[in-house]
């Protein structure tokens, strides 16, 4: 096996051991506490909001870079793994069953909505720098529109340069009726990548299709027409894949603030009520 | 130069006695004269050269006479700013005490600027805007403490530093109206090579103040005595390669091909010839390549205080048929090289190098392989030949801290970007975004080089390598914005800025009534105390300011 994956999977297995350490802690310790008669669900509970309240820190150590409070890579894997220890909190402190009153539902669908953006969020962020590196050229996400115009006036300008130097409308036409739509088109947030295959092939064949029409300085711009259809590719590729690299956090960072305030509000209500708090 | 000063220099004295007939006909003595010196004056206090600045000239002393300042003058009176790391306290107050005003500067009390003062009332610097130089008030109070010898006419000044690419070791003030003769170090290598007097004189220079301690710092000379060492100083020959000036070459030959590039690199040493001597590199970058199929391919590149051709060398001392190099070895950009004749090495290093001492150097102490490698092909054994052909072809290996981003790992989230930012007053330090090969970028930020051309002539000696740290920073106070160092960056890694006060309108010179303007660039957070901002930003550990000449560190990061 190669000795970078060797070692990546190295490290991971460290985080998850210690992880499962914990984990089993938690579970011995509910158990005993429950063995004992006292009261497991506000001892889970409060351990989870303390949790909660750790998890988010990691956007306030965001916004103080200056400070020395160990590096944001470190802060990340603690995020990670003390996320699933905060699921499994959340499952002894329910008790792994659905809660009913309105307000625990509330508060339970806010804890899944943040899990879940959670584990999609580290799912994107494994899987599509890749995918955007391979794709091409590093675009900056701000500078896209930018980019998209000037392939706009690239691909115009060459069009009516062909028209005017072959006296002919060929790819006049096909810019009409084909290429002005496709650079205009822009991804979807979650249909893109077949969508974007899919508008791809179409326009390369039939860009491909004008061979038979074209004279050779027609044929020398549909090689360089090809060149800016590849580069609206990777335009429509970036965009898609750093728009859902910066949504996920639009979902995650929200509902974990709702999800404190709405906890404070839960633990306030239920430590009134069983210890006359 | 104009004739009239040529022909005057050429009847003074140290140029009366160069025998003009051993100048080739391309290259006249008059020629050199006139190209490549130029006649500078100087008043009372005026800084020659400052300690620590990169120069690239030597001054001969025609008229007056200089101060050499022994010891290390305070950095203010130099014109820089000592760096020192902030209180916890002064690191949280950047919460809420940096500006929301891109490129805002103070303009009250102390921190009013001193390039600001300069530029609107031409008091500090002198010399007009060709060439302004900082001085130092009543010369006689303000370093009373300070050793010191005083040069005189006819006396040569910074030849070491302008030859060797070294930083200054001292500082130089005029005492009195001088006028010196600045000779350019192309100038300064002609006079080398067809004036014996010149060549003698820079050689005896060079061996007494530089050369000893360079070969006590090389690793495979470390296991000689002093003695051994000194013998071995005044046995060992030194040559420089490559252009003093490579930013404008290297910009040159940016869209050429690799092929291209490399045939333009001076050789030094070339793949099959007889090794006659033992190659130490002193300063600079090299390129190790092998003949492959139609080109020639990079197998390594090798800094300040490597060597070439140690295997062979052991091999063929003792094992017959002897065996040529193995690899051709280039100049990238300036080089400056020792070389330790093969009948020296063999009779004073050879025999202290036991096979234990070799194992420690990291070289094999049985090298009877390498004889069949000879005429074989290495593959690149740490980086693949595409990362070791973009960092060298780009002169990335040139940095102390490059900034390299893992593209597979990063998000794009901008956090090293806004990191950076609140820790330089709102105001971001890089850009990120640059040439990408495999799936590495080299940001556009400052790679605190190894050569620091940004360095070369600084007017106020604002730019400067931190004498503590080692980063290349610039004083912000005393910055002219002249962009002498924006315009030397091979990189394109500092950016000119127009600076505003706390109410955010530009701060404008009064006489020209433009914006002034200031040179900023990555400083490394040099008065943070948690190193770079951006790297401990980095939530997916996808960033490295890499030492390029680490290069099995860099290739262990990037196949991690």
């Amino acid at each position: 096996m190669d000795k970078a994956l060797i070692n990546l999977c190295r490290r991971r297995a460290r985080w998850w051991l210690g992880t499962a350490v914990v984990a089993a802690a938690l579970l011995l310790a509910v158990s005993i506490v429950r063995t004992a008669l006292r009261p497991a669900a506000t001892y889970t509970g409060l351990a989870l909001f303390a949790l909660v309240v750790g998890l988010s820190l990691f956007n306030a150590r965001k916004k103080i870079p200056f400070f020395p409070l160990a590096r944001a890579s470190t802060w990340m894997q603690v995020h990670i793994y003390a996320g699933w220890l905060a699921v499994l909190l959340f499952c002894l402190h329910t008790n792994f069953r659905w809660p009913q009153g309105g307000f625990e539902q509330l508060l339970a669908g806010v804890f899944l909505l943040v899990a879940v953006s959670g584990v999609v969020g580290l799912a994107l962020t494994r899987r599509l720098p890749e995918l955007l590196t391979r794709s091409g050229e590093a675009l900056t996400f701000e500078r896209i529109p930018e980019f998209r115009a000037e392939i706009r006036r690239s691909v115009e300008s060459l069009v009516a340069v062909a028209d005017r130097e072959s006296v002919s409308s060929t790819m006049g036409d096909f810019y009409l009726n084909h290429l002005m739509a496709y650079i205009n088109w822009r991804p979807g947030l979650f249909l893109h990548l077949g969508m974007r295959q899919r508008r791809y092939r179409e326009i390369v064949a039939a860009l491909g299709s004008l061979e038979r029409y074209s004279n050779p300085r027609e044929k020398e711009v549909a090689a360089e027409l090809r060149e800016w259809i590849e580069a609206k590719r990777n335009l429509d590729t970036q965009l898609f894949g750093q728009r859902l690299l910066k949504l996920w956090l639009f979902v995650h960072i929200p509902a974990s603030f709702s999800l404190l305030l709405l906890g404070l509000v839960h633990g306030l209500i239920a430590l009134r009520y069983t210890s006359g708090f | 130069m104009t004739d009239e000063q040529v022909a005057d220099l050429l009847v003074r004295g140290p140029f009366a006695k160069i025998d003009a007939g051993r100048f080739p006909p391309r290259l006249p003595l008059q020629g050199v004269l006139k190209n490549d010196t130029k006649i500078r004056n100087f008043e009372k206090g005026d800084i020659i050269v400052r300690e620590g600045d990169y120069g690239n000239s030597a001054f001969l002393i025609l008229h007056g006479s200089v101060r050499v300042v022994l010891d290390s003058l305070p950095a203010a009176m130099l014109g820089r700013r000592t760096h020192e790391k902030k209180s916890l306290f002064g690191s949280l107050a950047q919460l809420w005490t940096n500006s929301k005003i891109p490129e805002a500067r103070s303009l009250a009390g102390d921190t009013v600027s001193l390039a600001m003062r300069n530029r609107a009332r031409g008091r500090l610097h002198r010399g007009g805007d060709s060439h302004p130089h900082v001085f130092v008030q009543d010369l006689a109070h303000a370093m009373p403490a300070h050793q010191h010898v005083i040069l005189r006419e006819g006396e040569l000044l910074g030849e070491i530093a302008a030859i060797g690419r070294t930083p200054r070791t001292t500082t130089v003030l005029a005492e009195g109206d001088t006028e010196l003769l600045e000779i350019r170090w192309q100038g300064l290598r002609e006079l080398r090579l067809f004036a014996p007097a010149w060549k003698e004189h820079i050689d005896r220079i060079y061996r007494e103040r530089a050369l000893f301690s360079h070969l006590r710092e090389t690793p495979v000379l470390s296991f000689l005595g002093a003695d051994e060492l000194t013998e071995l100083a005044a046995l060992t020959k030194f040559e420089t390669f490559g252009n003093f000036d490579w930013t404008s070459s290297f910009q040159k030959m940016a869209a050429a091909s690799g092929r291209v590039r490399v045939e333009q690199e001076p050789l030094i040493a070339r793949e099959g010839d007889y090794p006659n001597g033992l190659i130490l590199i002193r300063s600079g970058n090299v390129r190790l390549s092998q003949i492959y199929n139609h080109g020639e391919r990079t197998i390594s590149y090798l800094g300040k205080g490597r060597c070439f051709g140690l295997e062979e060398m052991l091999h063929n001392a003792r094992q017959l048929p002897p065996i040529p190099f193995r690899r051709s070895l280039r100049a990238i950009g300036y080089v400056d090289i020792l070389m330790i004749p093969t009948a020296d090495f063999e009779r004073i290093v050879l025999p202290t190098l036991t096979p234990e001492r070799l194992a420690l150097l990291g070289v094999d102490p049985e090298p009877a392989s390498i004889s069949e490698a000879v005429g074989g092909v290495d593959a690149p054994k740490v980086l693949g030949p595409d990362m070791l052909e973009f960092l060298v072809e780009n002169r990335f290996i040139n940095g102390a801290a490059t900034m390299l981003i893992d593209m597979d790992r990063c998000t794009r989230c901008d956090d090293c970007v806004r990191a950076c930012a609140a820790t330089h007053d709102g105001n971001p330090r890089f850009i990120r975004q640059g040439p990408v090969v495999d799936h590495i970028m080299v940001a556009n930020a400052c790679m605190h080089c190894v050569d620091p051309v940004c360095m070369i002539g600084c007017p106020t000696g604002a730019i400067s390598r931190d004498s503590f740290q080692g980063q290349i920073v610039i004083n912000d106070s005393t910055c002219i914005g002249c962009a002498a160092c924006a315009n030397s960056c091979p990189y394109q890694n500092i950016h000119m800025v127009p600076v505003r006060d706390q109410t955010g309108t530009f701060i404008l010179d009064e006489v020209t009534r433009t914006p002034i303007v200031k040179a900023t660039k990555c400083d490394l957070c040099v008065e943070q105390n948690v190193g770079p901002a951006c790297v401990n930003a980095c939530p997916h550990d996808a960033m490295l300011r890499a030492d390029m000449s680490d290069v099995d560190f860099l290739s262990q990061w990037i196949k991690r």
